[in-house]
This record gives C-alpha cells, structure tokens and sequence, in this order.
C-alpha cells in the first residue's frame, strides 16, 4: 500500500534538502576561500617557528595564541570573502532542480504553480572531493610541522671569543697595569672606551681591514706609551743609582737631577701615567732633590723603579712595522717575514719567493787581465787575433728573378728567419738539406 | 495570468497521444520527427523540413491534415510561380451589368499549407509568404485578407539538386519555428513500408482531432507555467549564439534573434504539454533547442571549411551553458543525476 505524502510534508523535505544543499555550499565556498590564506598562515607560521628556534626565542603560549587569532581572522576574511557566492534558498531549489533531473518541479512549486514533485531518496547532489578538502589542510599542518621538525642550528652569535684577540688582550693587559698599580686609571678608561667603540661596530666588521687598522694603531700607541713610561723609569732609576755612586760631581749631580727631572715631566705628559702614589713619590723625590734622600731610600726606590719596569715588560719597538698579525691577535712582538702583510705594515717587499736563486756573481773579487806578454795591457792594446769561419748559408738556391720583391715570408717562415737562435737556424738549414 | 492546471494538461497530453498514435500508423519508424511536428504545431510555428526526395516528407504533412482534420493546401514550387498564384488575384467580374474585381483567394487560404521544395521557387514568391508566416494574412491590391485560423506552413526542401534553387532568405528562416532534419528510415521502418504500404495507394488516416479540439490544447500550451530560470537559461542560450558570447560560438557569423527565444519558450511549452506537466523544463529547452536555433545561425566561412555544422555548435553550446548560474566551489563536484 503506498503511503501518501501531504504537499506540507513533501514541502517541508524539500525545504530541508535545499537547506542541507545550501549550507554545503556555502560551507565550501569558505572554505575555498580561507585556503590560500591559511596556508600562506601557515607557511609563515612556520618560518616564524624556524626563525624563532634559530635564534632561541620562546615558542610558549604566546607564539599559539596570536596563531590562533590569525586563524580566526582568516576565518573571519574567508566568511566576508565568500559571503558574495553563497547560494540562495531558491538557488538551491534550482539546484536540486537541475541536479536531480525534476523538470523544475521544486521552482514550479516554489513559485506555487504546481505540485511538489516526490522526494527523492538520493538528494546529494554535490558532494565533497577530498584530495581538494584534505590536500590544503595537510599542506598546511605539514609546513608547520617542518618549522618545528627541520633541524636548525642555532644562529652564530658574535661571541667574545671570536673578537680580535688583541682587543681581549689589551684590555687584559691594561687591566693587570692598574690592578698592580702601576697605571694611572685615566689611560685605562681611555684604552677601554676605544676598545669599546671598536666592538660597537657590526660583529661582521670586526673583522675588517679598517677595524683591524684602528687595532694595530691602538695596540701600537698603547706599546708606544708603555715603551716611554718603562723608558722613564727607568732613566729615573739609572738617576738615582748614579747620584749614589762615589765621587760625583756636583756639576754631575745636577745633570741627573736634571735628568730626573725630565723624565718626571715625561711621564707626567704621556697619556699612559705612573699610578697617583708612585708619581707623588717620585714627585716628593724630585723636589727635595737626590741629595736629601739617604742611601737606603734611594736603593727602595732603584728597587720599586726596576720592580715596575721589569712588569711593563719588553714591548715591541716603535715606528718598526712590526706588530701582531692581522686577525692572528699575536702580540708577540716579532717582526713578519719578507712578503707577508700588508705593504705598509710588513717590512718590505718580498725575497726570492719564485724560481732559482740568482747567481752570485761575486762581484767583489777583480781578477786582472792578461795580456800576451808579461805587461799589463794597457787600455786600446788588442789581446788576441784569431781565425774563424764565417757562419755563411751554404744551402743551394734555384734561378731568382731579377728584381722580384723579396719576401719576408709569413708564418713559420718568417719565425726560423727572425725569430730562431743561430743554433736553431743552423740546425734547421741542415735538416732541410 | 492562467495558468493550466494538471487536469488540463492531461487531456491535452491524452488527445495529443492519439495525434501521434494515429500518424505513427502511417509513417513508420520516424517517431521522433512527429514528435517534433506536433511540438511545432501546437507551439503554433511554422515547420521547415528538409530532407532527400522520398523519405516522406511530403506523406507527413498529408496525413498531419488528416488527423487534424483541417483544411489543407499543397503548393509546388517552382521557379515560376508567382506570387498571386500562392496568394490568390482579384478577377475581373460582371455581377449586376457592372464588371468588379473579386478577389480569388490563392492557396494560402487554407489552414496547413504543404509548400513543397520551398527553395525552387523565385524570392519574389518567396518574399509573398513573410506576411502569411508572420501575421496570418495576405494583402493584394492594397487590400489585406485574413488567413483562417489556425494557419500553419509546413514547408520542404531539398538539400540536394540545388541548380536552380533560391536559398531562402533569413528573414524568411526565422519565422520558420523549426527546421527539421528527415533522415533515412532504419531497416525494420522500410521493412514494415514495404509489408504494409503499395506504391501509387496513399494510406488511410483516421480524423482524430477536430479544429476546437486543436484549438483548446493550443489554448492549453500557452498556459503552461514558464519558470523564471528556464526563462533565464533560454535567454542565456540564445544571447551565447552570438559571436564572442561563449566559446561554442566563436566560428558563429550570426546569433539567433529574439523571435529564437520565443520560439524556444513557445516550444518548451508545448513539449511539456506533451509530457504531461504543468510547467516547461530545462530539459525541455536543451531538447528542442537544435531544432529551433540550426537555421537561425551562420557560421562563419572557416567553420564551414572545416567541416563544423551548426548542429555541432549547438552541441557544443548546450554542453556550455549550464542550466542555472550558479558555481560549484573546488572543495565539491556536482553529482549530476539529471
């Protein structure tokens, strides 16, 4: 027995396959629209993830939180976006139409001209083609998982380590002078603010040619100025250790006072400082003059004088071209080796660095000529005559034109003519005899 | 506006069905050419078949006339017939001692014209039908005569021996509603002529449907409900005919005119009729679509070199355009069980 369907009814399933219809659709519009965008989110999401891991920053909630509100604005874009293609209710009625072969039943009816036809049992009309659903969204969910799989080594920080050795050097330098107060600490903040300015530069630049340069200069003002104070100190020294001496003038003690003297106005001048105490030492010294202080004193101070030289060590010498190799921070006072360096560093150009050694001539011993009596000849005599064969061209020619212009010949011609030794032209005129 | 109701519909379809019965009865095997006919005669349009000489064309028509039990005309075509001769000329007459002119009418008063081999006859002859076709009247003399009602042209011509023809002209092939090709019959056809028919005896044909008859399931296609998107896909169809309007079309010289649409629409209404609904169809549109547009378009010169036809760019136009607008999203694929 059939069952009777009343036209409500059938409406009422129409209506409710239209709606699924619909809202399928619509659902695939946005979802073809939020696509792209997802994946381009993804895709910098992932380099986001890669870029953070390089650079050890924090991945936490942060990084999903923001991810997340990125999502839901595509979201939200995708929804706008695809808004102007949704399908209507009766464009859906017209779908089924067309899809399920109706005759237009559903817009009859719709329109109130006619019967709603029967339902069907199949309503799909449309249905979802995964590789187009899966194939963006595992895209996606793969680029982010390569930001977070792909192995990343993290990024090459400058380290301290990596700096000019020299730069570490002297500042190390400096401060093992102040900390055995030896030094005035002015120059050490002075030294220290340069090496500062040096490592502000880009860590890329640290090691160019112009920064290397203002090293060297630093590292040479710095031996310089170390050279001066042991130099002083030292003149100081040998001062004292003279006025202490038996039978000495006063014409002479006044020359090492005086010599005492400059070498304090030397080091009150220089930019690198005896210590405060030492210098007011010496400074009391030098006004009570040598005279008023006692042996024992004096031999304390020649000690102190020797102690402080000796710890501002053999530097090397000034104004040389010698100094620490580029980017080898060796500061260990040798002089480079012929070619190496720069040219206004090294000392010079190059020795015989390619092919053989040239002859010594020895150009310092003269041996005299001789001549054929036991004279010496004099300038204009002639030493010897001898008979020698003339290297002629014995070779036959043929009957030559008179008048013909004589040619040069090209070619190989022209290179056994010109260009060969007499050996090698003789040899080649006899092989073509 | 009236609408016809199922009830309507049905008698219609019932009386149309014994329409068809009764001519099947006669002309063997090409059933879906009489389909077309009756589809064209209850559309209220005029027919042009074209076919090879013997296939039955001619038969057709005699025995629509038949059935339908209408008046009918055949005029043969020839290079000299003239227009008054299809039209009919005033005589001069002696009635009461005074001598008028009474106007003969011509064969085209008759309810369905047979103009056999149409395309023999001069345009000037030609050119007299547009008016008949167009309006359903003739005007000789300055003075217009109505054509009895309904008035249907049902035309042939030869596709072949074309010395000495005059190709119809444009004007004239739009208001032809359908161009009907008449191909051979099949075996078992020419069998069943051969076993039930005798050369030089023309067959007997039962009258089925009366003029009021005729005239009611007429009244009844034109109140069959024409939805707003079949109204639309026609429209789409007929404006994508024109060159450039779709990529079917781009060997097209010519697009259909807006009478196609009508045409169209008329028929999709009729063939609902026909398949007992109350409303045409998308389905009804595509199917009777090659049938009203093939001369209603002109391919270009390098189409036609290259062997296209216009069946075969209406084909293609009609795979084209699909039956409503809107697009299906990448993410789906339409499922197409129509």
């Amino acid at each position: 027995m059939d069952v009777v369907i009343s036209q409500d009814e059938l409406q009422l399933g129409w209506r409710k396959a239209a709606t699924r219809l619909r809202r399928r659709v619509n659902v695939a519009w946005w979802y073809q629209e939020i696509t792209i965008p997802l994946v381009l989110l993804a895709l910098a999401g992932s380099c986001f993830a890669l870029l953070a891991r390089r650079n050890d920053w924090s991945l936490g909630a942060g990084f999903w939180s923001i991810f997340g509100v990125l999502v839901v604005i595509t979201g939200a874009f995708a929804y706008w976006r695809s808004r102007r293609k949704w399908l209507t209710m009766n464009e859906a009625y017209v779908r089924l139409d067309a899809e399920l072969g109706l005759r237009n039943a559903l817009s009859t009816a719709l329109a109130g001209r006619g019967a709603w036809p029967g339902l069907v049992e199949d309503q799909a009309v449309v249905s979802w083609r995964a590789e187009q659903v899966a194939l963006p969204m595992v895209g996606a969910l793969a680029l982010l998982l390569f930001g977070f799989a792909i192995p990343v080594s993290p990024a090459v920080q400058a380290t301290a380590s990596q700096q000019p050795y020299t730069w570490s050097r002297l500042a190390t330098e400096v401060a093992e002078l102040v900390e055995e107060g030896l030094i005035d600490e002015d120059y050490a903040e002075e030294v220290k603010k340069r090496l500062e300015e040096l490592q502000e530069q880009k860590a890329e630049e640290w090691f160019s040619a112009a920064s290397l340069e203002a090293t060297d200069s630093l590292q040479q003002a710095h031996s310089r100025e170390m050279n001066r104070l042991k130099r002083d100190l030292m003149e100081i020294r040998q001062a004292l250790k003279k006025a202490g001496g038996p039978n000495v003038s006063k014409d002479q003690r006044q020359k090492l006072q005086q010599q005492f003297e400059e070498a304090m106005e030397g080091m009150r001048n220089g930019q690198m400082k005896p210590n405060e105490k030492l210098m007011k030492k010496l400074a009391e010294a030098a006004k009570q003059g040598m005279e008023g202080m006692s042996e024992e004193e004096r031999n304390e101070m020649q000690e102190r004088l020797k102690e402080l030289a000796d710890k501002l060590g053999d530097n090397p010498g000034e104004g040389e071209g010698e100094g620490e190799g580029e980017g080898e921070g060796e500061g260990d006072g040798q002089a480079r080796g012929p070619g190496e360096g720069e040219p206004k560093r090294g000392p010079g150009a190059g020795g015989d660095l390619f092919g053989a050694e040239s002859p010594n001539l020895d150009l310092e011993k003269f041996e005299h000529l001789k001549g054929k009596e036991d004279k010496e000849p004099e300038p204009g005599d002639l030493l010897n005559l001898e008979e020698i064969e003339h290297d002629l061209n014995q070779s036959k020619k043929g009957p030559a034109t008179s008048g013909a212009a004589k040619s040069e010949g090209l070619g190989g011609d022209r290179v056994w003519k010109d260009a060969l030794d007499p050996d090698e032209q003789k040899s080649l005129k006899s092989f073509f005899e | 506006m009236e609408y016809a109701n199922e009830a309507q519909v049905a008698e219609a379809q019932s009386q149309i069905k014994r329409l068809s019965e009764a001519l099947n009865q006669v002309l063997y095997g090409p059933e879906t050419l009489i389909d077309f006919v009756l589809n064209g005669v209850l559309a209220r349009g005029h027919i042009l078949l074209e076919g090879l000489p013997g296939l039955g064309k001619t038969e057709l028509v005699k025995g629509l006339s038949k059935t339908l039990v209408l008046d009918n005309k055949r005029i043969q075509f020839t290079p000299d017939l003239l227009p008054g001769d299809i039209t009919g000329n005033p005589i001069l007459q002696e009635k009461d001692g005074k001598r008028e002119f009474v106007f003969q009418p011509g064969p085209l008063f008759a309810n369905i014209v047979l103009a056999d081999e149409i395309n023999r006859a001069s345009p000037k002859t030609q050119s007299a039908l547009l008016e008949a076709m167009q309006e359903h009247r003739v005007t000789v003399l300055g003075e217009t005569h109505p054509l009895p009602k309904p008035f249907f042209v049902l035309a042939t011509q030869n596709p072949i021996e074309l010395e000495g023809t005059y190709p119809l002209p444009e004007a004239q092939l739009d208001r032809f509603l359908f161009k009907l090709d008449v191909r051979k019959n099949t075996v078992a056809a020419l069998e069943k002529i051969v076993n039930q028919r005798e050369l030089g005896v023309e067959p007997e044909v039962n009258a089925v449907l009366g003029k009021a008859h005729l005239e009611s399931v007429i009244n009844t296609v034109r109140k069959v409900y024409l939805p707003g998107v079949v109204a639309n896909y026609i429209a789409r169809l007929v404006d994508a005919t024109h060159p450039g309007e779709a990529a079917a079309t781009k060997t097209v010289k010519f697009g259909a005119s807006p009478r196609a649409a009508l045409s169209l629409a008329s028929a999709s209404k009729a063939r609902a009729v026909m398949n007992g609904r109350t409303n045409a169809s998308f389905e009804d549109v595509k199917l009777i679509a090659p049938a009203v547009l093939r001369h209603r378009m002109v391919l270009d010169y390098g189409a036609r070199i290259d062997g296209a036809t216009t069946d075969s760019v209406i084909e293609e136009l009609l795979e084209e355009i699909p039956f409503q607008t809107t697009e299906t999203p990448r993410p789906l694929s339409s499922a197409n069980k129509s």
